[in-house]
């Protein structure tokens, strides 16, 4: 999943961003408003993490501006100025979350991750669909109520394509939210790791979990239960 | 202090007053004076009168012709009394002609001045009354060739003019109460109209200080323009330095916070021991700041109230929290919030004591948090926020209260909302909160505060 944090303060913004990507997070940072604005509307985002006192253009302003332009990833709040009326004016503006500075990481982290199960329609942290089980907090992964091993990468198309069940994805977009912009769009690594989430998820070639659309891309293919 | 009105009135009562009886007491002094002046004639003219119908006799005696020149004079005590004498030279005075008028009467007539000349003077009548009176003497020359001094005296009882003087009171007095009712009644209704942008002014700011207005923006008359513009700057200079004040307590907040949160952030991964040793003190420093600050930005009341629209604040923080607790698909219930409840005191305080209690209340319920908020007889508001979570047993609940009571920021393990939602309701705003069981089941959080005092 690809997040964007905004925060001028750059000793956190590079552990935040330094303890996303740990997290298997693909982590683009922006140190104003400006480059949040730009970033927010360029990149194919899942989530931002927003700091509210930015230099130049506020973290609100931009927050408005994002919405206004149609950008509906959701957005988590990081705020030093924690009085009531800021809150609801971040929220107001269309944040979806806030927090408190100073914040423990491991509670942006499960902030974040509601976020994004929020916005693929989730309510708890584990996707479930038919035999198989991903559990979000966890990073863990069950078929026939057996856990899988997964590596980081495998981890992160399995969870994006969880949360984009049903929808069409394509190679570029896949790409783009499980590696950032380093992938080279010419490569087979893609198709390579699709190959063993495959493999994974389902060991005897009954489910056809992960479908291959020619020309447009994949689509997680299992009902929700 | 009185009113302006009835100052106004006042003078203009004492005015009228003062102007009117010197008026009246003129006009009764030139009405008497020509009054008189007109009894005068008419008493020269009986003079004159008498005279003519004087005349010698063939004996050569002055006689006075029958019947007398009006008939006044023939009718015994009927008013009017005249006497004719002569002075031969070398003699006294001798009655010559008295008019039948006086027959019974004691007349005193004025006594004669200069030869030639009417003297006009007081007479008395039988009992004393005052008549008017006029003499008048003068040289009759006589057939004979002798020369005789004669006297006509003449008296006139007041009572005509005096009637005429009193019906002329009578009817000034009419007039004039009637213009004074006229003019008090104009000048009413000109001090009512003159006065009518002062009550305008008096009502916009007791709709400011109840928070109904935000400024002075009626069209008012030049003199008063100074006025209202200066409370619109008052009031702007104030809103503009509770702003000051919160955004240089924001901008502290950031820069005393932002250390912190590189402080708690750069201590992910490393040993735990120290990890918590660092993050207890990172958070009480935290929770020091935080309450502070809170505590310094409490607006409070202002003279110029503002006040504050529950309902529609409730509903901001209902939708904020709505998002932030969506997971839970709570059911915020504002029904019973009145639509004319106001907080008197700005918005943000309100936030902030509404705010901490209403996601407090989010945090612990199942479905539903409610809020009611009502102004009692009393003028007080009342809001309850409850919700249907599993609240509070009594030790619990004890500790609760304890904690609200002591407001200390540095209990662990609690976050400091409650606290500071305590210290602005009962501190900042001198109102109660209280904690109890609701009737969804869980907590319930209620706060008296008391309402605007008005306009004095």
């Amino acid at each position: 999943m690809r997040l964007l944090v905004v925060e001028d303060e750059a000793a956190l913004r590079d552990d935040l961003v330094r303890q996303l990507s740990a997290e298997g997070f693909v982590v683009d940072a922006a140190a104003d408003g400006e480059e949040g604005l730009y970033a927010g509307t360029e990149f194919a985002l899942d989530a931002a993490i927003f700091d509210l006192g930015l230099p130049g253009r506020s973290g609100i302003d931009v927050i408005r501006e994002l919405r206004a332009n149609g950008r509906d990833f959701p957005i988590l709040i990081l705020t030093a100025r924690d009085s009531w009326q800021d809150k609801v004016v971040g929220l107001e503006a269309g944040a979806d979350d806030y927090l408190a500075k100073p914040f423990h990481f491991e509670e942006l982290l499960a902030r974040v991750r509601a976020l994004l199960r929020r916005a693929a329609g989730w309510s708890t942290d584990t996707l479930r669909f038919d035999s198989v089980e991903l559990d979000t907090r966890g990073q863990t992964l069950k078929v026939n109520a057996a856990s899988v091993e997964l590596t980081a990468y495998e981890y992160k198309v399995i969870e994006y394509l969880m949360l984009n069940a049903g929808e069409v994805v394509s190679k570029a977009t896949l790409g783009e939210h499980v590696y950032g912009e380093d992938l080279d769009p010419d490569s087979n690594v893609l198709e390579v790791l699709i190959g063993r989430v495959r493999r994974k998820l389902d060991p005897n070639g009954d489910l056809k979990p992960v479908e291959t659309l020619r020309g447009r891309g994949y689509r997680f293919a299992l009902a929700r239960s | 202090m009185p009113s302006l009105k009835r100052r106004l009135s006042g003078a203009v009562v004492a005015t009228l007053a003062v102007t009117l009886t010197l008026t009246g007491l003129a006009l009764d002094s030139a009405f008497r004076a020509s009054s008189e002046k007109l009894v005068e004639e008419r008493l020269q003219a009986r003079i004159y009168a008498v005279l003519a119908a004087a005349d010698e006799d063939l004996d050569g005696e002055l006689q006075v012709a029958e019947p007398p020149p009006d008939p006044r004079l023939v009718t015994p005590g009927s008013g009017l009394y005249a006497r004719l004498s002569a002075t031969p030279p070398g003699q006294s005075d001798q009655a010559i002609w008295r008019s039948p008028s006086l027959l019974g009467e004691q007349v005193r007539f004025p006594p004669p001045g200069a030869q030639g000349e009417t003297r006009f003077g007081p007479a008395t009548g039988t009992d004393g009354e005052p008549l008017f009176g006029a003499a008048f003497a003068l040289t009759w020359e006589l057939v004979n060739g002798e020369s005789i001094s004669v006297l006509v005296q003449i008296a006139e009882d007041r009572a005509t003019y005096e009637a005429q003087a009193q019906s002329f009171r009578q009817s000034l007095l009419t007039w004039f109460t009637a213009a004074v009712v006229l003019i008090i009644a104009v000048q009413l209704v000109i001090l009512g109209w003159g006065l009518t942008p002062l009550a305008q002014a008096a009502r916009e700011v007791a709709a400011i200080r109840a928070g109904e207005r935000a400024r002075m923006d009626g069209d008012y008359v030049a003199e008063l323009k100074p006025l209202t513009g200066s409370i619109n700057r008052l009031i702007d200079a104030n809103e503009q330095r509770v702003k000051r004040h919160r955004d240089a307590l924001g901008n502290l907040a950031h820069t005393l916070k932002t250390p912190l949160a590189v402080v708690r952030s750069a201590m992910v991964g490393v040993e735990p021991e120290l990890r918590s040793a660092v993050d207890e003190q990172v958070r009480r420093m935290d929770d020091a700041v935080a309450y502070h600050l809170k505590r310094a930005a409490a607006g409070g009341e202002r003279a110029l109230g503002v006040s504050t629209d529950v309902r529609a604040t409730a509903q901001s923080i209902a939708n904020a929290l709505g998002k932030v607790h969506a997971d839970k698909q709570l059911t915020f219930d504002l029904a019973s919030v009145e639509a004319s409840a106001r907080f008197h005191g700005d918005q943000g305080d309100l936030m902030e004591i509404l705010g901490n209690l209403l996601d407090n209340a989010a945090k612990w319920a199942s479905t539903r948090v409610a809020m009611s908020a009502r102004t009692t007889d009393d003028n007080e508001l009342v809001i309850d926020v409850t919700d249907d979570g599993p609240g509070l047993d009594d030790a619990a609940l004890a500790r609760i209260v304890e904690r609200g009571v002591r407001t200390d920021p540095d209990t662990p393990g609690h976050g400091i909302g409650l606290a500071v939602v305590h210290q602005l309701v009962c501190e900042v705003y001198g109102g109660t909160l209280e904690f109890g069981a609701g009737e969804l089941g869980g907590l319930r959080a209620r706060l008296a505060l008391r309402g605007h005092p008005g306009v004095e």
